[in-house]
């Protein structure tokens, strides 16, 4: 188990490093900062002296030494735009996307578990339909559109809940319940089909024959070997979760790092954009890292190999 | 087996634990002398000499103090912490600054102050990207406390224009905190103080009691900035915001139904213009666009009016010339080419096409009103004139103006300029006329001439001459086909009275709630 363990964080850390310098790379193929920073109303003049003070004249190979250089001592260089640290602005807003993502993902695993194990223990039946088609509609709405028809209806019509912001609970509903729409069908989806197949199997029958309660068959048995790959789409889906707060904060105007990374990137704020990914990197790869590790756990067999 | 079951719920129960322990902080109260203004990006930093974002320029038209400032009405220049302004000689300009003032920290703002912020933002080594609208002056010499003499490098007729840019700062703060102290901090010596600023969140600034003019109405003004378009209107709608700005023209009627706000308009001075690629700067630009007859028929064929009056709902000014008719030279007796698409027909078959021409109609999005519904507009226009266009849009103004300023914008380009906010027809016809600037895209030796000689001649009457001479030349080449100047389409809750400006500056300090 350790051996597993050290290897899957050994692979982690050169993701991550490569994260950071494919977003070095893209970076700098699809802005010339000093044309974003600066307005169209600017002079060659302005423009060219701008750059030099940037340092964007010297050549590419220079520039990624310099960035690798810095890398390694944590250092991703001051904001453009907010002449700060990009990684104490970073930092300074992860709290709200960690808070917005862990309320969106427990919502969903919440809605989606129960909901899965009944959709499948209740097979055929209206209850699996209307868990089924729950599932179907919150797969095709798009997230931005949700938000926007969830803050008309609870917040301009309703008026129970804020539109957007962030400070108290309240604030959090709306954006959590989005987020969590989002993420809970194919979460529900699979623990239906999982479950499906295990409720299948010979040692199932055989509990059941010996006498044991539905209940207990049903959780201890079932669900424990139906949630090996459900922990693992979990872990996956934290790539999503961090995808959807990006559109969930934007609708929002949720203070989180996903409305730092957007108006960076119209800014060509590069130390901010390069930070900001390298870190979500960090959380992803972590995430899926911690969801082998309990996979492994789960199923002993796993690290075993 | 039974782990599985406990340690489901016993996440659940952890995760539901820290979103309930999670501090909610109080909500802001309303209807406590609190306007909120929502902007849709986020405050760069609160130096006002190391940005050039319009959400920055608002704020520091609170906070700070710029030495002249416009008339929101009349768009006229008048006095801000400068008292006066006057020429002595050719090249030096004697500032004299408002006795008395002192930075919100109790600092004096005076002559050396003024002096200081001059300096500091002409010193490259602090690489601030303000510095652009400071590059005219040569030196700033303190003659007492309170006078200030500017020299400029040539003779220049903008220096009050300009002075609408220089925003003082105090200096032993600045010195003691430097660029990462002034980022977060705002302190000058306007109408409202800097209470506390949560990136992402809100600014909140609270009214400057000690002001030297008009003292603000509203106590508290909060900066939101949120970026969705439809989010905005429904924080206006119900109440959480009080202002709003760039409302898109198809979202005006249903926010003055709704009963909660209502969308006012002013002029602005940005134009709209169709720009031609007459010197043929970029090498794929059709070689027909060399000849006057085409680049006429382009101008007959487009039915300006018809886009005001259908897209824009008569939320435009309409120039004859390109230059803005709020900007000083405009020639209000210049008459914009009619739509006629029989004559664009007729002086295309003059000039060898009467069976079509193919074109590209490049545009972006960012500072263009509606900018797809009129590229497509001027496309079906063209079209029933025979002309084909190609139409490539662009999201990020970056890539775009690289392009421009590179020579690869290609045959037409439905584009916007704003002059820096600075309300003379030179700050239009240098930079998207002459044929050394790097976003022109017009080559006409006559044209330059009149420019430069705009450009070094202080005295007014003398300019207009020279600027009605140089939108003449304009339209005989018919170097851009011209359009409009656009509206600030502002959404402003029921209670307040406010008025957008000419200068996409939007003065909070000037609000009122409705009795």
């Amino acid at each position: 188990m350790r051996a597993f363990i050290i290897r899957r964080i050994g692979q982690s850390i050169l993701v991550c490093l490569g994260v950071a310098v494919v977003t070095f790379l893209l970076l700098r193929l699809a802005h010339d900062p000093v044309y974003v920073l600066l307005p169209p109303e600017s002079t060659k003049e302005e423009i060219e002296t701008l750059r030099k003070a940037m340092g964007f004249d010297r050549p590419l190979p220079v520039q990624f030494a310099f960035f690798v250089g810095r890398l390694l001592q944590g250092d991703f260089g001051n904001s453009f735009v907010m002449a700060q640290p990009a990684s104490a602005l970073i930092w300074e807003r992860m709290p709200a996307t960690l808070e917005l993502s862990f309320a969106g993902m427990a919502i969903a695993l919440a809605v989606a578990i129960p909901l899965g194990v009944l959709a499948a223990f209740r097979r055929n039946t209206l209850i699996d339909t209307f868990c089924t088609s729950f599932a179907v509609s919150g797969q095709a709405m798009p997230i931005f559109w949700l938000g926007i028809m969830l803050i008309i209806v609870f917040a301009v019509q309703l008026k129970v809940l804020p539109v957007s912001g962030s400070g108290s609970l309240l604030h959090l509903v709306l954006p959590a319940v989005t987020l969590a729409l989002n993420l809970a069908p194919i979460i529900m989806r699979l623990t239906r089909s999982r479950m499906l197949d295990v409720l299948n199997q010979d040692y199932i029958r055989t509990a059941r024959s010996k006498g044991v309660v539905e209940r207990t068959v049903l959780f201890r048995h079932a669900l424990r070997n139906a949630a090996i790959s459900v922990v693992t789409i979990i872990g996956l889906q934290f790539g999503r979760l961090m995808g959807g707060a990006v559109v969930t904060e934007t609708v929002f105007a949720w203070p989180g790092v996903a409305t730092l990374v957007v108006s960076s990137i119209y800014n060509a704020d590069f130390p901010v954009v390069q930070a900001a990914t390298f870190y979500l990197a960090i959380f992803i790869v972590a995430a899926n890292t911690l969801a082998d590790i309990a996979v492994a756990w789960l199923d002993p067999r796993i690290s075993r190999g | 087996m039974k782990r599985t079951a406990t340690g489901f719920a016993l996440i659940l129960a952890v995760l539901a634990l820290a979103l309930a322990a999670w501090p909610g902080a109080a909500q802001a109260a309303k209807g406590d002398d609190t306007v909120v203004l929502a902007l849709g990006s986020p405050q760069p930093t609160m130096d006002p000499r190391d940005h050039r974002a319009r959400v920055g320029i608002i704020k520091d038209w609170h906070v700070y103090d710029p030495l002249m400032r416009r008339d929101s009405r009349t768009g006229r220049l008048k006095p801000g912490l400068a008292e006066s302004l006057k020429p002595l000689g050719k090249l030096t300009w004697e500032v004299k600054i408002r006795r008395g003032v002192k930075f919100h920290n109790g600092e004096p703002a005076n002559a050396e102050a003024v002096k200081y912020t001059i300096d500091s933002m002409l010193d490259l080594k602090n690489k601030f990207l303000g510095r652009g609208n400071y590059t005219w002056i040569k030196k700033a010499e303190v003659k007492d406390p309170y006078t200030l003499h500017i020299t400029t490098k040539d003779p220049f007729p903008l220096v009050g224009e300009f002075l609408t840019t220089v925003l003082p700062v105090p200096p032993k703060f600045a010195q003691k905190e430097g660029k990462p102290g002034m980022a977060i901090r705002a302190i000058g010596t306007g109408p409202y103080k800097f209470v506390s600023w949560k990136k992402g969140v809100s600014l909140v600034l609270v009214r400057n009691d000690d002001y030297w003019g008009p003292k603000p109405a509203i106590k508290n003004l909060v900066i939101r900035p949120i970026k969705e378009s439809a989010t905005q209107i429904a924080e206006l709608l119900r109440g959480g915001v009080h202002v709003i700005r760039q409302v898109p023209p198809d979202q005006v009627e249903f926010i003055n139904k709704s009963g909660a706000a209502s969308v006012k308009s002013a002029p602005v001075l940005r134009v709209v213009y169709l720009q031609i690629d007459q010197a043929g700067r970029d090498s794929r630009s059709n070689k027909a666009l060399k000849d006057v007859r085409v680049r006429r028929a382009i101008a007959h064929a487009v039915n300006v009016d018809g886009i005001i009056k259908y897209i824009l709902q008569g939320r435009a000014m309409r120039s004859a010339t390109s230059v803005s008719p709020m900007a000083f030279g405009y020639d209000g007796s210049a008459q914009a080419p009619k739509h006629d698409p029989a004559l664009a027909k007729k002086l295309l078959a003059e000039a060898g096409y009467a069976n079509g021409l193919t074109l590209t109609l490049h545009t972006y999005s960012g500072s263009v009103m509606a900018e797809r519904q009129v590229a497509e507009a001027i496309q079906g226009d063209l079209q029933r004139a025979g002309i084909e266009a190609k139409i490539f849009h662009f999201d990020n103004v970056g890539v775009y103006t690289k392009m421009g300023t590179t020579g690869k914008r290609g045959d037409l380009t439905l584009a916007s300029w704003g002059s820096r906010s600075i309300f003379d027809t030179h700050q239009l016809l240098l930079p998207i006329f002459h044929s050394k600037d790097p976003l022109s895209y017009a080559k006409v030796p006559a044209l330059d001439k009149e420019i430069d000689a705009g450009a070094s001649t202080v005295d007014s009457e003398e300019r207009k001459q020279i600027y009605k001479r140089a939108q003449q030349i304009i339209l005989d080449q018919m170097l851009v086909v011209p359009m409009y100047g656009q509206h600030e389409l502002a959404g402003i809750n029921k209670d307040l009275e406010l008025e957008p400006a000419g200068d996409e500056i939007l003065r909070l300090y000037e609000a009122k709630w409705k009795k």
